[in-house]
């Protein structure tokens, strides 16, 4: 067994196939560039949130605080938006509408979440470690905030659709099983475990303190209302809580950990079951087309 | 398997067989009634009619060849029609005006460029070029509705650019200018201002139809009607409001009639079903969710979702307007004119005063396929006609590109109304299709109301047949099943021809499956696969191919040499190496270029893969700056050879991308390779899928392979056994299109918008899809269907029948639109002996079926036994596999799959003297065709013609000569050198060149030339042998002599020589006078010489016995006997452990 420390990132993309964390984190093989677009946007709002947390005092007033928001937003869209990204000036134009909507609805004056988490956040970015069973988890988590009974781990997406939800945590084990394929869900099991036991070794975790972890995804709903003269967009966002699914499939989530850690550690790239992942990962893989195991199967036809 | 237009390749000049035509088409040939359409049912025959129409004007009319225009779809039929003529009429063919609907304007634009006021250097913008243009103008789109995400999840395929280019298409197809949509469409803020009367239609009718009895609705009625009629007049009568205007006004004429019938049931007059009272409230919309309890579902008449969907293109259009403008503005300034362009500047052209000179041109003007004109093809052909000379041909029970923007009417309402003189002749005998087939055609078709011209197919001289000729299969009952293996049986019962219901056994080529989408085709080749049975996919279908994707990653990588994936991609399928030198490239952090060629090649496993891959992606990197794209393409498949591992279906596949890679770059010096060329290869696909289905195309045709195909592209094709999978309501449904109401409006006038039901047209076009399908067979034909439980046409719901009643004749949509009961009207339509072949052909096997291989005592399945082969080679790397024992031996006999049931071999001297030389090389060549060894292109392809090629170029070029009576060495110089463009093999036109100089400085050219390549099957004690004699000539002694051509270098000796006496055997059934002499022509280096003899009666029963005794020894083929010697330098599989060592180089020519 070994004390190597992983990602709930590096264990997700061993869950979703052997032979791609071979490419991507062994081999280190350069895949084409993807899209930039989503990863600079996330970027802009990641850090957006995360300097307004900084600079907001408990009782700044909540305009204080959406003003500061917007302005930190522009900034940051200037900063990390290139233009190179989008195809047209139009696409951007309409990117950036649709993500300032989700900043602004975030901290809205009026009852934005954003509010509360600005003003009780502790710890932005914070990198967290931890080890169980001798398997080591490390990450850094997006906003702590300190609630009345404890701790409150956010993490800041896009969208929560299709992430670890009550109805499909039972996939986990189905995953374990070889049964199906779920490496986003696995993921997010992944993040919770890693967040939740990680901060417990962070001085400003105190004994008895109850620890939750949310998913929040910031363009959960958009909407885009055409009018004679343009268009308008609104955005609205909430948060996936994960705390309890942790607590009820605690056992499933470590023997996954404990399976991947395991996989990664001991060099054993092979994907197995490969049908399912042939069927589920190969088509969207960045290395779908210098994947041996992949090619070997369509030669073969 | 043969083609209405072309069986040959392009380039083979087919002089027309000496058939008589028929006496329909005898009357249609000799008629100098003009103009003149012909309505011709499938297989009638009606280009081999034109052409001889053509013909006829020119031999007994005396018109100048060219004054006569012939038009056609496909640049195949054209050069097909050019070239019937050409070996008809000799050179005079040739000078016929063959083009394309397209290739004339092209023609016409260039040659009047000034008077069309356009740069007469214009190019033709390809795919690529107008989705460079579309991105370019994505800003200048008014994004008000249509959203300006040029990609999401699924790529590009529902974003921006995909919207615009598809908006481009649909308007300007049918001659719609960013300005006509303008003028229609008006101001944003009016349009925005009628987006929403559907809804305050559906208001209306919830405000006031609301209620719960005939009476109490009937009381509302009149409320409903005036606010209706107080929306309409609110409304102007131009463009887009008189459209929608005319809506409202069908809607009021509803409503009378809704009203006159409920006053006749308050009467007492009139029956209504119950739950009749919640119908106005229904049929305006009123209901927020679909219908409520007691209509049924299926009646599918919320009439305001027309409107709506009509206002919501429209809102589209308002945005997408200026981009089709700026895309019209770019292609201008760029000096391009797009496909669609082409013929609306060139009808633009003769609508001018010029246009008038230019019809002058042409005398006669004849146009095959014309119900796939579109609108501005029309007028195109209208304004070239002078002195009504025109001849139309075409079926509109076969319009199939309706949803392309083909005009059916052309062909009919239209023509009639352009030209009042116009004669109808018929074409109804049909030379293809056994009568039941027919007889199913004619029945089906007659299911298609609106149908404009009757026709009847009546087939003529059928020659006799014993065996099914149309049969069902009934898809099986479980859900979702897709009858694969149905088809899998049936296939294999045709190609085995044991089953008694079957007159004979079908070769693969034979055999069609037609599909009606890609969908029906995949899970059937899934079981052909499987079951062992060679298939070759059509184009528009061709699915992911691992060769080209080889092929495609090497230029990626070559563009960007930091796109590691690609260079793994290359380096492991084109150069093989083993995942430890892989890894060995891909570890530490320098890019695996740099690591690839900076690397000590011993620390690699296999240090000779890694040096060739070195090697040659240093070259081509080098390279890739300062040549063009096309020229480092050819560089890169010379160097690599990469071809070599492609398979003959990849190798096809590739072409299509070459293509792409020819037309790239818009001026005259084509760019280098860039990463730009690249992404627009990504984005191709997903943009561009709908180009492959375009009439204008058509697939080649496999004859030793099961042809899949979609219907559209089976246009015009027929095979002895044609199988239709998933004849079913649901899978054939027409899908809806967009644009439909705002394009009809477009063209047709504002009030045209909702005079039609689509989506009823789209379902007669499907009808007429069908047809063309059944018309493809000619023995046998099998179709595959079943009912859903839902479509059981037999119970009318009481209020679909009353709602038929009730709905004004302005109404066009009707109760359950759209609905497509195929295999309901099937079975009405079957002929009496159509055989179910459900429960036996499509379920069990009869006979031997093949598709087995024997290995080690077992008998595999095709999957099997591949697995093997994959082992026993893993095994032989390993080094784990024991020399010595049985087990390496494979029987072969049956891996070429059920299509040769040995051993019924056809021979030719070729492949007699192959096995003269070695069985094993005949074994290889003409049992198994098996592919050629790898070779290594340095040696040869690379600077080397392939004495191959020049044989060829010769062979061709004296059989055109003698086809054409051409016999001057200026005029055999003119056909070698179109020949050699056609298949490009400029490179071999020199040494061919000289084969024609050394052919001319021999005595032939003076002799009379009896016959050229003509064809023989000699039947020998049962062996069958056939073969091509070069040419026969009468001496100026009045003897005739057979002479064969050799261009090579390689001497024959005329007292052992077999070749001759084989001629002189197949002679005495091709011409009544006794043939004895026969020599070669040497026309190669070692010539011009002729060395002839003649053979005795005795020496050829000798040579008969000789060969009848190779033949029946042939029988027993095997891999196991082989000779060595000097042949093998030409061998292709001299790198066989049989060869002797010194002949590694790749095969040279043998003829």
């Amino acid at each position: 067994m070994s004390q190597e420390s992983l990602s709930p990132s590096a264990l997700a993309t061993y869950a979703t196939c052997p032979r791609l964390y071979d490419y991507r984190e062994v081999q280190d093989v350069n895949a084409p560039d993807r899209t930039e677009l989503y990863l600079n946007q996330g970027t802009i709002y990641h850090e957006t949130i995360e300097d307004v947390c900084e600079a907001t005092d408990r009782d700044d007033p909540p305009e204080v605080i959406h003003d500061r928001a917007m302005r930190i937003f522009d900034a940051k869209w200037d900063e990390h938006s290139s233009a190179d990204d989008y195809e047209s000036r139009a696409h951007r134009e309409y990117q950036r509408a649709e993500n300032r909507a989700a900043i602004e609805s975030f901290f809205a004056p009026d009852g934005g979440v954003g509010i509360s988490h600005a003003r009780r956040s502790i710890a932005t970015e914070c990198w967290v470690e931890c080890e169980v069973d001798g398997r080591g988890l490390h990450g850094k988590a997006d906003n702590v905030i300190r609630t009345d009974d404890g701790l409150h781990i956010f993490d800041y997406k896009r969208k929560t659709h299709g992430m670890l939800s009550d109805g499909t945590a039972e996939y986990l084990g189905e995953h374990l099983d070889g049964e199906a394929h779920e490496p986003k869900r696995v993921r997010n099991a992944f993040q919770t475990a890693a967040y939740i036991e990680g901060v417990k070794n962070e001085p400003f975790y105190e004994d008895g303190m109850e620890v939750q972890f949310s998913f929040y995804g910031l363009l959960n709903s958009t909407s885009f209302e055409s009018t004679p003269t343009g268009y308008d967009v609104s955005a609205r966002g909430w948060g996936r809580e994960t705390t309890e699914i942790y607590d009820d499939h605690y056992d499933t989530i470590w023997a996954l950990i404990r399976d991947t850690h395991d996989g990664i550690t001991g060099e054993t790239f092979e994907p197995e079951p490969f049908e399912l992942i042939n069927e589920e990962a190969c088509p969207d893989c960045d290395y779908r087309e210098m994947c041996a195991d992949r090619l070997s199967t369509e030669v073969r036809r | 398997m043969s083609d209405d237009s072309d069986e040959h390749p392009s380039w083979f000049p087919v002089p027309e067989e000496d058939v008589s035509p028929e006496p329909q088409q005898r009357t249609i040939i000799n008629s100098d009634a003009y103009p003149m359409r012909v309505l011709a049912g499938a297989g009638t025959g009606k280009t081999f009619t034109m052409v001889r129409k053509i013909e006829h004007l020119i031999d007994e009319e005396d018109v100048s060849p060219d004054r006569i225009l012939a038009l056609t779809f496909t640049n195949n039929a054209a050069d097909s029609m050019r070239e019937k003529l050409n070996a008809k009429l000799g050179a005079a063919g040739y000078d016929i005006d063959a083009y394309t609907y397209h290739s004339i304007c092209n023609e016409i634009l260039t040659d009047y460029a000034y008077e069309a006021g356009i740069d007469p250097d214009f190019e033709v913008a390809t795919d690529a070029e107008k989705y460079a243009i579309v991105l370019d103008v994505l800003d200048d789109i008014e994004y008000r509705s249509v959203k300006p995400n040029v990609y999401g999840s699924d790529g590009y395929a529902s974003g921006a650019a995909s919207k615009l280019l598809n908006f481009i298409g649909s308007m300007k197809r049918s001659g719609i200018t960013p300005d006509d949509i303008d003028a229609f469409l008006g101001p944003a803020d009016r349009v925005y201002e009628l987006a929403d009367l559907s809804e305050r239609v559906e208001n209306i009718a919830s405000d006031h139809l609301g209620g719960r009895s005939v009476s109490s609705v009937l009381d509302s009625l009149p409320d409903a009607r005036a606010d209706l009629v107080a929306e309409r007049d609110a409304l102007g009568t131009q463009g887009i409001e008189a459209s929608v205007r005319d809506f409202l006004d069908r809607i009021i004429e509803l409503c009378d009639e809704l009203e006159a019938a409920f006053e006749a049931h308050e009467a007492g007059d009139q029956a209504l079903p119950d739950n009749a009272y919640k119908l106005p409230k229904y049929l305006l919309g009123g209901y927020a969710n679909g219908a409520p309890k007691g209509i049924p579902d299926d009646l599918d008449l919320e009439l305001t979702e027309h409107l709506d969907s009509f206002l919501s293109d429209c809102l589209t259009a308002r945005d997408l307007t200026a981009g089709y403008a700026a895309y019209e503005r770019e292609l201008d300034e760029r000096n391009l004119i797009d496909f669609d362009g082409l013929v609306v500047e060139t009808a633009a052209l003769m609508d001018s005063p010029v246009g008038e000179e230019i019809a002058d041109r042409w005398d006669y003007v004849f146009c095959d396929e014309f119900q796939d004109t579109d609108r501005l093809q029309f007028d195109l052909v209208t304004s070239l006609v002078t002195d009504d000379n025109l001849f139309v041909v075409g079926d509109d029970d076969q319009a199939i590109y309706e949803w392309r923007g083909a005009n059916v009417a052309n062909i009919t309402d239209e023509l009639d109304r352009a030209f009042a003189a116009l004669e109808d002749e018929p074409l109804e005998e049909n030379f293809r299709s056994r009568q039941p087939i027919l007889n199913l055609a004619n029945e089906a078709i007659q299911k298609l109301d609106h149908r404009e011209r009757h026709k009847t197919l009546k087939r003529v001289n059928e020659p006799a047949y014993d065996g099914d000729t149309v049969a069902t299969v009934e898809l099986p009952d479980e859900d979702d099943a897709d009858g694969a293996t149905q088809l899998r049986t049936v296939v294999q019962n045709l190609l085995s021809g044991a089953a008694d219901n079957l007159e004979e056994a079908y070769n693969p080529g034979d055999i069609a499956l037609l599909v009606r989408k890609n969908d029906h085709a995949t899970p059937v080749i899934e079981e052909f696969e499987d079951a062992g049975i060679p298939y070759q996919v059509a184009g528009d279908l061709a699915t992911e191919s691992v060769g080209v994707g080889t092929v495609t990653a090497y230029l990626k990588a070559l563009a960007r040499p930091e796109d590691e994936v690609s260079w793994n991609r290359v380096l492991l399928m084109r150069y093989r190496l083993c995942d430890a030198d892989l890894r060995t490239l891909n570890a530490g952090d320098d890019p695996l270029v740099d690591t690839l060629c900076g690397t000590p090649l011993d620390e690699f496993e296999e240090p000779d893969r890694v040096a060739e891959a070195r090697e040659h992606a240093t070259e081509l990197l080098e390279l890739r700056d300062s040549a063009s794209l096309s020229h480092l393409y050819r560089e890169l498949t010379d160097i690599t050879n990469i071809e070599w591992y492609l398979s003959e279906q990849e190798r096809r596949d590739l072409a299509q991308l070459e293509d792409v890679i020819e037309q790239y770059g818009d001026s005259a010096v084509q760019p280098p390779l860039t990463p730009e060329f690249i992404d627009s290869l990504e984005h191709y696909d997903s943009l561009f899928d709908e180009s492959g289905s375009t009439p204008t195309s058509q697939p080649d045709v496999a004859d030793d392979a099961v042809n899949v195909m979609t219907i559209h592209k089976s246009k015009g094709l027929d095979f002895p056994v044609v199988l239709i999978p998933q004849v079913t309501a649901d899978e054939w449904a027409p899908s809806s299109r967009t644009y439909d109401a705002l394009e009809t409006g477009l063209s047709d006038g504002a009030e045209a918008a909702f005079a039609e039901d689509f989506v009823e047209r789209d379902g007669r076009e499907t009808r007429r899809v069908f047809h063309v399908g059944i018309t493809r067979a000619e023995d046998v034909l099998v179709l595959q269907g079943g009912i859903e439980d839902d479509d059981d046409a037999a119970d009318v719901h009481p209020v679909s029948e009353a709602v038929d009643e009730i709905l004004p004749a302005r109404i066009p949509w009707q109760p359950a639109r759209g609905q497509l009961p195929l295999w309901t009207d099937v079975q009405e339509c079957l002929p009496d002996d159509a055989a179910d072949w459900t429960d036996t052909l499509a379920s069990e096997t009869v006979g031997r079926v093949g598709g087995t291989v024997t290995h080690d005592g077992d008998e595999l399945a095709v999957e099997a036994a591949r697995d093997r082969v994959l082992d026993l080679a893993t095994a032989t790397l390993n080094g784990d596999l024991s020399p010595g024992a049985e087990r390496e031996t494979l029987q072969v006999t049956s891996l070429n799959g059920p299509s040769t049931p040995s051993p019924s071999l056809s021979h030719s001297y070729t492949s007699l003297a192959a096995y003269e030389e070695c069985p094993r090389s005949h074994y290889l060549d003409y049992v198994v065709n098996a592919f050629p060894d790898y070779q290594d292109a340095t040696n040869e392809a690379r600077d080397g013609v392939s004495q191959r090629e020049i044989g060829l170029l010769f062979h061709d070029t004296a059989e055109q000569a003698a086809n054409q009576a051409v016999d001057r060495g200026a005029e055999w110089y003119e056909i070698c050198e179109r020949l050699a463009s056609q298949r490009r093999a400029e490179d071999a036109l020199p040494a061919a060149k000289q084969c024609i100089d050394r052919y001319f400085e021999l005595d032939f050219p003076s002799y009379e030339l009896i016959d050229a390549e003509r064809e023989f099957e000699l039947d020998i004690d049962g062996h069958e042998l056939v073969g091509y004699i070069d040419a026969v000539y009468r001496t100026p002694d009045d003897e005739l002599l057979v002479i064969d051509y050799k261009a090579t270098e390689r001497h024959r000796d005329l007292e052992d020589d077999k070749q001759l006496p084989i001629y002189l055997l197949a002679c005495r059934d091709l011409y009544d006078e006794s043939v004895a002499r026969a020599g070669y022509a040497y026309v190669g280096e070692i010539g011009p010489t002729v060395e002839s003899r003649t053979f005795s009666d005795g020496d050829l029963a000798a040579v008969r016995d000789d060969v009848t005794a190779s033949m029946t020894r042939i029988a027993e083929f095997s891999f196991g006997r082989y000779t060595a010697g000097d042949h093998c330098q030409w061998c292709q599989h001299n790198q066989l452990a049989c060869a002797p060592d010194s002949f590694t180089v790749g095969p040279g020519f043998e003829e």
